[in-house]
Formats: C-alpha cells, structure tokens, sequence
C-alpha cells in the first residue's frame, strides 16, 4: 500500500472514533491484520487500540453515565482497565503474565515474558476487547474476584500499623 | 481603596465533609463521593483525611500500600501529621517569610488512575490527635490551604474528610473550604447536631478563628445527604421529617440522592475499595453514581450561572 492508502486508513480509524462502536473497531483491526505487515501492522494497530480506549472513555464521560446506566459491558471494560492499571495487583510481572494467560487465553493475550509490564497490560486490554460477549465477562468475572480477594485487610494488622 | 486580592486561577472547588455526631456514614459518603467523580466522571480529586482516626485513608489504601508507602524509612509519602509537624518547625525556626515546608507532592499519593481523572489522598494518622494538645496553636490553621494552593491546579475538586469534634483539624477545614456537605444519618441525635453545627460555624469559626483571604467566598452550607438510610423503620420516616425541618430552617438544601444503610459497605471498606468497584451492580453502587451526578450538576450550574 501506498502512504496515501496509509493515511486514507488512519482517517478511516480518526473517523470511527468520532461514532464509536466495538463493532467498527473490530473490523478495522481486522483489515489492518490482513493488509498490513510488520512496523506498519504493529503501528496501525497500536493507534487503533489506543484510540478505542480514549474514545471509549470519552464516550462514557460525556454520557455522564454512571453504574446505574452504564451497561455491563461498559463497567467491565472500565473496571478491567482500572485493575490492570493499578500497578499493586500483582505487581511481580511474572504473576501477572500467568494469571492473564489463564484469564484471558495465550493466543489471545499475545504476551511474552520479554514484554514490559506496561507492554503486558496494554496486550490485555486489547485482549479484553476483543473477546467474544461469554469469554469476556467469564474473564471480567475472575479478574475482578483475584482482585478484591488480593486486598482483604485484617484488623490486627491495622491495629499494628497504627500503633507502630 | 486597597484592592482586594484576587482568587487565585483554578482554586478547586473544596468541600468540608462535616458532621459533628460521629458514626452517621460520614467516610462512606466521602470516599465513595471522592472516588466516584475521578471514576465516572474523570474529574481531578484530592481526598484530605483530617480525621485522626484514619479512616479514610483505611478505606482507601490496602495495609500493603500503606507499609510500603507510609513506614519505611525514609517514607515515600508523608501524612497530615507530618505536614502540621513542617509547619511547627518553620515557626520555631521563626522565620518572618514563612517558606513552602518542602515539596507538596511528598503528602500526595496516587489512590486510583483512570485515563483522564485520578484521585490523591492525604493520609492520616493517629498521631494528629495529638496536636490538639498543644496549645498556642489556635489561629494556625491555614496548613491545609497551604497545600490546596500549593497543587491548585492539579485538582477540579478537594473533599476533606473532617473529624466530628470542635478541633483544631476542623478549624483547618473550614479555612481550607468555600463549601460544607453535611451527611446525615435519620435519627434523633443526627437532628439535634445539626443546629450546633450552624452555631459552630457562624460563632466558634467566623468570630473567632477564621483568618480567611479576602478571595475566599464565605463558608456556606452546600447541602445534606441523608446517609445510612432506611425507608423500612419508623424511626428513618420520623427523623427524616425533623431533619429536613431543620435544614430548611439553616437554609440547608437536601440532595435528592441518598446513601442507604448496609454491611455491603463495611465490606467494600475491608477491600480498601468504594462500592460501586466491589459491588458494581447492587443498588448501593447506582445510589453513589447517582449522588455523585448531583453533586457535580450543583457545581456546573452554579458555574453556568455565574458565567452568565
């Protein structure tokens, strides 16, 4: 493809942006895995994927939605997001690169144990996206159970902490 | 005539989380509100605890963070306690100019990060109940606005958790704060603290404590939110009529939103997490996203009418 193909694309993609839906996103992606090779797949992709994030959250923020209208699948991607976010979840990045295979599947979290942990978490919200509707809140479901399972807090050790 | 000095550019809107009979809900309704405008809404929010029981900051940080962050040495993070303590010594070195203690972001610590909102807390300790020992330390109140102003453009809005005793942290509130949330929890005794709360703002704080800058608007009552809330008992329906009374009477408005009473709460707490992220889809959770909506409109009306 020529650069101006290149560029028709990345105005295609800032177009989708504008009437987000996971549906144009998937298929975008689609496109670019079959059109494109090597630094310009990888660059494209890493534009759509950072694009459907901040439009996504955009989106929700200009709704003004809250828990009570969000939909499911709204307060799953946002609650994944923040957990992955939150560097004291699992913060040996081994830990983390295991239990994401389990959750979100090897093929499709694509993550090596060379990858930063930044590099891991990106591929897992990408991952996350692109799950079909069952897979993705079975995969919500386990996260999020780890997650506030990992941040039980006893009264003796609190009692310690405020005496020491 | 002398110019008043101007509000400085992007002073947050900083809200005063008070009620002086303690047990009706007050943390709950702070760190749920807090988390919720940075989680739903993207806004830019500070948590101050100023309680020195330290519950917000229990709620907020899991044991781990707060070991790691809080006691090794040197510390990460340095609480309220520690930023009282900078103050103390800068007066004791009687310096006239009295400089910046050190860097403010040193009391700040990142609680949760989303892609354009965040929420900061400054922590607490046991330790500050000590203060209110000292004497010679009643007009010195200004700490907490020093570090507002310090990182008034890092934040849309600051909630300070206020201890519920006529104290010297809640002196440090008021001068921090333009606006004052009052939670209440539908009981008898919840209706009869309300009027000492008037009276300790209008008499004990602004006749003769308060030491505001002129840029700052007088301390007013935002409204009240019923908390701990529990339409089945008389005694909620009984109260709820009284206290709505006597907010109208304070010129008090009540926020529609209410905040109800269950264990589900102490659990998010336990979790060191708001409802609305352990219990995304109870009622618990829709009630906080709806009193966050609420409180936010209140502040971007007030701001479209003031712009008009």
């Amino acid at each position: 493809m020529s650069s101006n193909d290149v560029y028709a694309l990345i105005s295609d993609i800032l177009g989708l942006a504008g009437r987000y839906s996971a549906e144009s996103f998937r298929a975008a992606r689609s496109h670019v895995e079959k059109s494109f090779q090597g630094h310009d797949q990888r660059a494209l992709l890493r534009i759509i994927e950072t694009l459907e994030l901040l439009v996504y959250e955009r989106a929700r923020t200009d709704k003004k939605v809250g828990a009570a209208d969000a939909s499911s699948g709204d307060f799953e991607l946002q609650e994944v997001v923040a957990i992955l976010q939150d560097s004291a979840f699992l913060p040996r990045k081994s830990e983390l690169l295991t239990f994401l295979n389990k959750v979100m599947g090897k093929s499709a979290l694509k993550a090596s144990p060379k990858d930063s942990r930044d590099a891991v978490v990106r591929k897992a919200m990408r991952a996350f996206l692109q799950l079909p509707e069952p897979t993705r809140t079975r995969a919500y479901k386990m996260l999020h159970a780890r997650f506030v399972r990992a941040r039980g807090s006893s009264l003796k050790d609190w009692s310690d902490i405020i005496s020491e | 005539m002398a110019q008043a000095p101007t509000k400085p550019k992007h002073y947050p809107e900083v809200v005063a989380v008070v009620n002086l009979k303690g047990g009706v809900g007050k943390t709950t309704l702070c760190v749920n509100l807090a988390y919720g405008m940075a989680y739903f809404h993207g806004k830019r929010v500070l948590l101050v605890d100023l309680d020195p029981q330290a519950n917000a900051t229990q709620y907020l940080l899991p044991q781990q963070t707060y070991r790691g962050v809080y006691l090794i040495e040197p510390p990460k993070k340095r609480s309220v306690f520690e930023l009282y303590r900078a103050f103390e010594e800068l007066d004791l070195a009687a310096s006239t100019a009295i400089p910046a203690p050190t860097d403010p972001s040193v009391y700040l610590q990142r609680v949760y990060k989303g892609s354009t909102g965040y929420l900061d807390l400054l922590a607490s300790k046991l330790q500050l109940s000590l203060l209110a020992f000292q004497g010679g330390q009643v007009q010195k109140n200004s700490q907490i606005r020093w570090l507002i102003e310090s990182v008034r453009d890092r934040y849309d809005y600051v909630l300070i958790d206020a201890p519920p005793t006529v104290s010297r942290m809640l002196m440090a509130a008021f001068e921090a704060a333009e606006h004052v949330l009052i939670p209440a929890k539908p009981d008898f005794l919840s209706s009869i603290g309300l009027p000492l709360l008037r009276r300790v703002i209008d008499k004990e704080y602004m006749q003769e404590i308060a030491r505001r800058p002129t840029w700052m608007n007088p301390l007013k009552i935002l409204g009240l939110v019923f908390t701990m809330y529990d339409k089945r008992l008389r005694m909620t329906v009984d109260s709820e009529e009284e206290i709505r009374r006597v907010a109208g009477e304070m010129a008090a408005p009540v926020f529609d939103s209410v905040i109800s009473d269950s264990t589900k709460f102490a659990w998010s707490s336990q979790k060191s997490l708001p409802i609305f992220r352990t219990e995304p889809r109870s009622r618990y959770a829709d009630e906080v996203a709806s009193l966050v909506s609420e409180f936010l409109t209140h502040f971007e009306q007030n701001r479209d009418s003031d712009e008009q």
